[in-house]
This record gives C-alpha cells, structure tokens and sequence, in this order.
C-alpha cells in the first residue's frame, strides 16, 4: 500500500475499500494537519478540522475525477475552506468558550513547549495576512513546496503566485522583524 | 498590486528565495540578509507539528466507519483472504484464457484436417455447433460451405492419391438440403443457385478424376453421385429460372464423361427455359464410354427433337456445333453413329463403361 500511486488508491476508495481510504488517510495527514495548525491555535480544534478534512474526501470520492492536478491539492482546499469556515463561525459566535487544547487528558498535537511558542507566534504573525497569503507561506517554506505546485494547488498562475507571495512576505517580515518591538498582533489587536 | 510590486521585483524574489529555500528539502543552503527572506527562512525552520498517534487512530477509526457507512455493500475482509482470493481469481483466470487459447488453436488447426485425422472429429463438432446456431435466413449459406469445404477435403485426400466417397455424399447432401431451403424461401437465392450449381460441377469433375484411383465398389458410389450432381444442376437451374435474377440464367447442364448410375437420369438441356420444356423426370441418358486409364473430356447433349428422331440412341454433337463446340475429340472411327464421335462401339444406352485399370 506504501507505494501505491495516488490513482489507484483513489480508484479502489472509489469502490468502498476502507484500506485504501485509510491508505490515503496516513499519506496525507501529516501535511493537512501542519497546514490547519499553522493557521488555528487550539489543538483540539486542529483535529477536529483535520478529521472533517478527511471525511469530506471519503464522501466526495465517489465525484472526484482523477486529473493531471496532484490529490493533495484537492484536500489542501478543502482544508483552506474548513479553516475559513471555522473562522467564520467564529467571528459569528465569539463568545463560545474555547478548549484547553486536551482530549481525554492529552494534546492531539505532538510538539515540544519551545516549538509551541514559536509557533504561536508564527502563526500569530501569518493570521494577519490574507487566507490566500497565508496558504501560499505555508505551502511553499512550511511544506516546501515549489512555486509551481503551489500555483497548482491555488489553480493560479505562477506570476500570481510570485505577486501574492512578495507582498505576503513584505508583510511577514515586518510583522516578524522590522516591528519586533511592537508585536500589536501578539495582543490580539487587528490590523 | 502589480504596481507596487512589479513583476520583475517578484520574479528576482522568487529565485532568491528557491535559492535560499530549495523546494522538497528542508536544507536551508544559502544566507540571505533580506529581511523578506530572512522572514520565509523563519517559517521554513519552524516547528512542524505531527498529529498524535492516539488523534490519528481517532481519525481513521471515523474514516473507517463513514466509508461503511457510504458502502454498505463493500464486504472489507481481512487482509490475508483478500490476498488468497486475489491469487485464486488470477490463477482461474490465467487458466481460463489458456483453455480458451488451447481451444481457439485446436479449432483453427482442426479446420484444415481431413477425415482420418484426429482433429477432423474437432472440424465436424464445430460444423455442426454452427447449423445449430444458425437462423433460418442463413442456413442455405451456411451448408453450401460445408458442401463447398466436404468438395475440398475429397480434392484433397484425392491429391494424396485416395479417393472416400462418403465426403461426397455429405456435399451433395448439404447442396440438397440448400436447395430445399431456397425453394422454401430462405437464403439469397440469386447468388446461391448459382454457387450450387458451381459445386455440382466440381463433383462431377473431382469424380471425373478419380476415375482411375477409384476402386469397383467406390467407383459405384462415384456413379451415383456423378447422377445425383447432375440432377442437382438441373434443379439449380430451374431454381435459378424461378428465383434468380431475370437475365442471369445458369448455363446449361453438361452431362458428365463418365456414366452415371442407379440415378433419375438426367435430361441434358440447352438453357434453363427448356427445363421447364421439359418433364422433371430426365428421360434421356448417353454417354461417352471413358478409354480405360484416360477418362475422356468429351461432352454429350440430346436435344429433345433429336430424342424422338434417335429412338433414344446415344448421339454426340460433331465438333465445332453447339455450346461447347471442339468437344468431339474421339477418333473416327471410335463408334457412335457420326464419324469422328464414337462411343467406343458400346451399346446403345450402355452407362457402364470398361472399368479403367486403377492402380490400387
């Protein structure tokens, strides 16, 4: 199963094989949760939306063709759009209590309390940019992927990419650098 | 946008950065003092998180039970029978397109075998599953290609010097029931007359020239159907007459050179509306008495006014008279009643001819 093409994977979770689905499942997983922890700071809330992410791939599979685009680029969206929609219910119900980030006692997230500040500030950093902003930061120095896939993932162009991701990381480096000593974001003020 | 980040700008940035951040590695090669680079360089030496195991099997425990649910009908087995049923479905089909091979080789070989050989048996079982498959419309093809390969199995067996009568039989069998079928009905009827008719004559030359490999009882046989082909061209040609195409008569019947026996005789015809002329029931018969060892070419025709003037004595048409002119090629002298068409001094009326010497 480890070196199965994507497309035959698919074709048999196209057929109900739950292997195959679980064999999409562990391929996957890792970089779809990295995605959605870069952008979302509780860690319950992380594999609530990572295991959302994978059940709307089980009950799209029976309409996704395969293509020349590459499987993961389906799930990257449907993990942006998850992640939008959290954001959204969010902003509509703000005063719903937020977890301590533990389920039955422990963290879903396997990280270091070193590793979790600088990601929390990292992530505090990239929540100020745009949706797409941040989907193209984490996809191409995160999950290292080049220009190409990356525009391949977005469906956009690579010369778009190039424009998004100068001013993306224009904005980064400020919020990272040049305006170290202000940090308004970290206090939770919006732009 | 593009203003304020011209494309070029961007596009210088882009190769700083997948030089100062390759795609795919996680080595970070080159220093880059740019505060933009410096600022992706951080995010690409940032913490990654992995999804805990207890959260992972969560998960997949849902995916799993989701998937059951979308398929019901999906029966997961474990690992290890879906294995032994996957090998056991490619064993019986591998096994199955070898039969299948086998089977398909064994019939295109047995479709050149002669009777005698151990696959003819395999030739005649598949000729027979075609009749029985066969529509009504189709059948009349159908048997005159048996007749038609039955006519090329006795060519053959001939060339190697035996003759077998039997599969003569079958053809003028086969051509009889054709004739049935076009006569109820069936079947193209303007090609078929005339294909039947086609292969009568080439019995009757096959018997022709077996005549000297022939031995006294298959020689009788041989007769026989030398009478039953020539019956069968005649009822072609009335069929045809009916049936076929107007303007496309068959030519007329030529009586054999060898005689014919323990058959209707055949009356000999000028064209297909004499047959009509004419009583179904041949009355007239001659022959041209074969010299022994060299069965003769030589062909004879009776008109029916010539019948009443001959008392139903043999008579031959002088060569260069008639349809097939030049065919009186017997000596002077050789008999009959006009010089030069002799029947050898036999008998009128005689259908035996002096046996030939055959070599056995």
């Amino acid at each position: 199963m480890l070196d199965t093409p994507d497309h035959l994977l698919i074709s048999r979770a196209q057929q109900g094989d739950a292997d195959a689905v679980a064999s999409l499942y562990h391929r996957y997983v890792q970089a779809v949760t990295r995605y959605i922890a870069y952008r979302v700071s509780d860690d319950i809330v992380v594999e609530d939306l990572t295991a959302e992410v994978f059940l709307r791939m089980v009950e799209g599979l029976p309409h996704y063709h395969v293509t020349g685009a590459p499987f993961e680029a389906w799930l990257y969206r449907i993990a942006a759009a998850r992640v939008a929609d959290y954001y959204r219910e969010r902003y509509r119900y703000p005063d719903e209590a937020l977890s301590d980030g533990l389920r039955d006692g422990h963290s879903s997230l396997e990280l270091g309390v070193q590793q979790r500040e600088e990601l929390e500030e990292l992530r505090a950093a990239l929540s100020q940019l745009s949706h797409e902003q941040q989907t193209i930061l984490i996809l191409r120095f995160v999950e290292r992927k080049s220009h190409e896939e990356v525009a391949l993932i977005l469906n956009k162009s690579v010369d778009a990419i190039a424009t998004a991701q100068h001013r993306a990381l224009k904005r980064l480096a400020e919020l990272l650098g040049t305006e170290k000593s202000r940090r308004h974001y970290l206090r939770g003020k919006s732009r | 946008m593009n203003e304020e980040f011209p494309t070029s700008e961007s596009q210088e940035l882009m190769e700083r950065l997948n030089r100062a951040i390759p795609p795919h590695t996680t080595a970070l090669p080159e220093h880059d003092s740019d505060p933009q680079v410096m600022a992706a360089r951080r995010l690409a030496r940032g913490p990654r998180p992995l999804l805990s195991e207890t959260a992972s099997s969560r998960i997949e425990a849902q995916l799993r039970a989701r998937t059951r649910e979308l398929y019901p009908q999906h029966h997961t087995h474990p690992t290890r029978v879906r294995k032994i049923r996957h090998w056991v479905w490619r064993y019986a089909l591998a096994a199955c397109l070898i039969i299948a091979i086998l089977m398909f080789g064994t019939v295109q070989v047995s479709a050149s075998s002669l009777p005698g050989d151990r696959l003819y048996s395999v030739k005649r079982a598949v000729e027979n599953g075609r009749l029985a498959i066969v529509s009504n419309a189709g059948e009349p093809e159908l048997r005159t290609d048996l007749a038609q390969r039955r006519i090329d199995e006795f060519r053959l067996l001939l060339a190697r010097n035996r003759v077998y009568p039997p599969v003569l039989q079958e053809a003028s069998d086969q051509l009889n029931l054709t004739l049935d079928l076009l006569a109820a009905g069936y079947g193209d009827a303007a090609v078929l007359y005339r294909r039947v008719f086609t292969l009568a004559q080439q019995q009757i030359n096959l018997i022709e020239e077996s005549a000297i490999l022939a031995s006294p009882s298959e020689w009788q046989q041989l007769q026989q159907l030398a009478g039953r082909s020539v019956v069968i061209q005649t009822e072609a040609v009335s069929g045809q007459a009916v049936y076929g195409i107007p303007g496309q008569a068959l030519p007329p019947v030529v009586q054999p050179t060898i005689p014919v026996s323990d058959t209707p005789l055949p009356v000999m015809v000028e064209s297909p509306a004499e047959v009509f002329a004419l009583s179904a029931t041949p009355t007239v018969f001659s022959s041209a008495t074969p010299i022994p060892g060299q069965p003769t070419a030589v062909k004879t025709k009776v008109k029916p006014q010539d019948q009443a003037k001959d008392d139903g004595a043999p008579s031959r048409t002088p060569p260069g008279h008639g349809p097939t002119p030049g065919l009186g090629n017997n000596p002077p002298g050789q008999g009959g009643q006009n010089p030069g068409q002799g029947n050898n001094n036999n008998p009128p009326g005689q259908d035996k001819p002096d046996k030939p010497d055959k070599p056995k």
